[in-house]
C-alpha cells in the first residue's frame, strides 16, 4: 500500500512535470527579476485566483427510496458537531451518542452522496500541527462510523486546522467550541 | 549528549537573569546621518539601524563620527551619499517603480552601509517575508512583506491558501498549499505570476522545509496518519512511520528533526538517517510545538507551565548540536513560531499577548530582542 502510494505520488509528479502548459494567473505581468539595488516586485494582479464556492450551494433533490429531502438530510447532518478535548483526537465518551446518531442517519439514507468530515482545532499550537490534529480528529470519527457499519465510500475527510473557527474570542469557552468535527453533505 | 543537555539546562536555571548568547560588538563605529524626505521613510531607516545594532548612530550631525551619510528620498528614489571629511566618497541610488516599495530600498541601503564597514552579516534586513493570514473562516490569503511587515502585497487569494515557504535562496518562487477537495501543492513565481501545480494527495500536504539543494521535507497523510517525507528530485522517501502525528520536518545537520506526539503530547524528535534511530531532542516542558533549524542549531518553543492556557506559557530555547549547548532565549510570555533568518544570526518569532501579537526579532550575536506590533495574527510565515 505504502509502495503503491509512493509510486502514485511520483507518477503524478512526473505527469505534472511533463505538462508543457502550466496554469498561469491571468493579468500577471511578465517581468524578469533583477538583483540590482533597484530590485522590484511586479504589481501583478493576482486577485483573479480561483474561488472554491462548491460548498455554499446545497442542491435540493429528493433522495431515492426515502421521504427525506436532501435539504433536510443535509441540515440534520450539519447539525451534528462532535467536540474534542485539548490536544486530543480520541472521541470523548459524551460525544459517542452523536457519532451513533450520525451513523444511523447515513445508513438510513442509502443514495449516492458523500459526507465530508471536517476536523478543526483551536488556535493553540502551530498551524502545521493543528492541521495534522484536525485530520486525526476527522479520521477518528471516520473510523468510528465505519465500525458502526457505514459504507467507507460515503466518507471523505478534510482538516481545516485552526482556519475555520466558529468563535474568535480569546477565551477558554471559545477555544472549546473550535475543537470539533463538522459534517457536510456533498451530492 | 542528552545528559549534557539536561545538565546544562539545570546549570542555566541556577544562574537566573539573561544568558549572554555570544560575543557582543564592543567597538561600534560612530556614524552621523542626515535625512530629508517623508516621515515613514525616516521611521524605517531608524528602525533598521536600531534592530541591526551594529552602529552608534547620531542623527543630530555632531562632528565626532567616523563617517557621515547624507540620505534623501524623493521621486521614488533613495539617494545615499557616503561622506568622509565632508567630501562625498561614494554615492548610491536606489529606485523603485512604486512609493510603497520604499522599505526595501531603505533596507538595501542600510545593508550596504553595514557591508561597507565589514560588519557581521545583515542579510535579514533585505529578506522578503511571505505569510498567510486568515481573513475569514475558510479564507486565508498569502502576502509578501519586508521584515518589518510595513510593505504588504497580496500574492494569493481565493479559498484557503496556507503554509507559504520560499522554494529558492533568491526568493523568487514560493511553495504553498491550497485546500480544495484535496490539498494541492503549488509553486508560484512572485515576479512572473507563474503558478504551477506540483502535487495533490489525500488528507494532508505541507512543505515544511527546503534545503539549499532544493530537497523538500513534506508532511503527508495518505493513510490518515501524518508522517514526514523527503522529496529528493523525483524520489519520495518516507522518513517517519508512526500511527499518531509526525509533522514539521526540518533539516538539522545530517539529521532530520520533527514534531511528534508519540509521547502523548507534541515534542521535538530527530531521526538519524544513518542508523534510523529516533531520539527526543530536549527533555523539557509540557509540549514543544514550534521548532526551526539552521545548520546544527535548533530553536524550540516549549510550554513550561502546567496550565495550557496560562499567561506564562511558551519560551524559546536554542540548542546547538555542534557544541552540545542549550540556551534560554526568552523568559516570559507566549513565544511561538520561531524562524531562523537566512544567515542563522537572527530568529523571528511571534509573541502573543492577550488580544495582540508582536513580531520579535532575536539578534543572536548582539544578544538583543526587538519587538513590533502585528496588525493581525499570522498563521504561518517564512523569511
Amino acid at each position: 500500500m505504502k509502495k503503491r502510494f509512493l509510486l502514485g505520488v511520483v507518477g503524478s509528479l512526473l505527469i505534472l512535470a511533463g505538462c508543457s502548459k502550466q496554469p498561469t494567473l491571468e493579468n500577471a505581468n511578465e517581468q524578469n527579476a533583477t538583483t540590482s539595488q533597484t530590485q522590484q516586485v511586479t504589481s501583478s494582479n493576482i486577485e483573479t485566483g480561483s474561488v472554491n464556492t462548491e460548498n455554499t450551494n446545497v442542491q435540493t433533490q429528493t433522495l431515492q427510496n426515502t421521504n427525506v429531502s436532501v435539504r433536510d438530510f443535509a441540515k440534520q447532518v450539519s447539525s451534528i458537531v462532535v467536540y474534542f478535548d485539548f490536544d486530543k483526537y480520541n472521541i470523548r465518551k459524551d460525544q459517542w451518542p452523536k457519532v451513533e446518531k450520525l451513523a444511523e442517519l447515513i445508513k438510513s439514507n442509502p443514495s449516492n452522496y458523500t459526507i465530508r468530515i471536517e476536523g478543526n482545532t483551536d488556535e493553540w499550537g502551530t498551524e502545521e500541527y493543528n492541521y495534522a490534529l484536525g485530520l486525526k480528529r476527522a479520521n477518528s470519527v471516520k473510523k468510528a462510523l465505519i465500525d458502526l457499519g457505514v459504507d467507507p465510500k460515503k466518507l471523505t475527510v478534510i482538516s481545516y486546522g485552526e482556519l475555520n473557527p466558529v468563535c474568535t474570542a480569546h477565551a477558554k469557552w471559545c477555544w472549546r467550541l473550535n475543537r470539533r468535527d463538522n459534517f457536510t453533505y456533498l451530492p | 549528549m542528552r545528559k549534557l543537555i539536561i545538565f546544562l539546562f539545570f546549570i542555566m536555571f541556577l544562574f537566573a537573569k539573561e544568558v549572554v548568547i555570544t560575543k557582543y560588538i564592543e567597538n561600534k563605529p560612530k556614524i552621523s546621518i542626515t535625512f530629508s524626505g517623508p516621515k515613514p521613510v525616516e521611521k524605517i531607516l531608524k528602525m533598521d539601524f536600531k534592530v541591526l545594532d551594529h552602529f552608534k548612530v547620531d542623527y543630530n550631525n555632531t562632528n565626532n563620527s567616523d563617517m557621515k551619510f547624507d540620505i534623501s528620498y524623493k521621486n521614488k528614489t533613495l539617494d545615499v551619499k557616503y561622506l568622509k571629511n565632508n567630501k562625498v566618497i561614494l554615492e548610491k541610488k536606489y529606485k523603485s517603480s512604486t512609493y510603497a516599495y520604499f522599505p526595501f530600498l531603505v533596507h538595501q541601503a542600510v545593508y550596504d552601509i553595514n557591508k561597507y564597514f565589514k560588519m557581521p552579516s545583515a542579510k535579514f534586513l533585505t529578506r522578503k517575508v511571505v505569510y498567510s493570514l486568515l481573513v475569514a473562516p475558510k479564507q486565508s490569503n498569502i502576502y509578501l512583506a519586508d521584515y518589518t511587515l510595513s510593505y504588504k502585497k497580496l500574492l494569493i487569494s481565493g479559498g484557503l491558501n496556507i503554509f507559504p515557504k520560499w522554494a529558492d535562496k533568491n526568493q523568487k518562487v514560493i511553495y504553498f498549499t491550497k485546500l480544495q477537495r484535496l490539498p494541492v501543492l503549488y509553486s508560484y513565481n512572485i515576479y512572473t505570476g507563474k503558478l504551477k501545480k506540483l502535487l495533490s494527495t489525500q488528507g494532508l500536504l505541507i512543505v515544511s522545509d527546503v534545503n539549499k539543494n532544493g530537497d523538500i521535507l513534506l508532511t503527508l497523510a495518505p493513510n490518515g496518519s501524518p508522517d514526514v517525507y523527503l522529496l529528493k528530485g523525483k524520489n519520495l522517501i518516507k522518513i517517519t512511520s508512526y500511527s499518531g502525528i509526525d509533522v514539521n520536518g526540518k533539516f538539522w545537520g545530517d539529521k532530520i528533526a520533527f514534531v511528534s506526539d508519540r509521547y502523548g503530547s507534541p515534542y521535538v524528535f530527530f531521526k538519524d538517517l544513518k542508523t534510523g534511530i529516533v531520539s527526543r531532542v530536549l527533555y523539557h516542558g509540557k509540549n514543544q510545538v514550534g521548532m526551526d533549524t539552521y545548520g546544527n542549531k535548533m530553536v524550540v518553543s516549549s510550554r513550561e507551565s502546567d496550565n495550557a492556557f496560562s499567561t506564562n506559557t511558551f519560551n524559546l530555547f536554542l540548542v546547538n548540536k555542534e557544541d552540545d549547548t542549550l540556551k534560554r532565549l526568552t523568559f516570559k510570555g507566549q513565544n511561538m513560531f520561531p524562524n531562523f533568518s537566512v544567515d542563522g544570526n537572527s530568529i523571528m518569532f511571534i509573541k502573543r499577548e492577550n488580544f495582540f501579537s508582536k513580531i520579535g526579532i532575536i539578534r543572536l550575536e548582539e544578544n538583543k530582542i526587538f519587538y513590533y506590533r502585528l496588525p493581525k495574527i499570522l498563521q504561518s510565515f517564512d523569511w
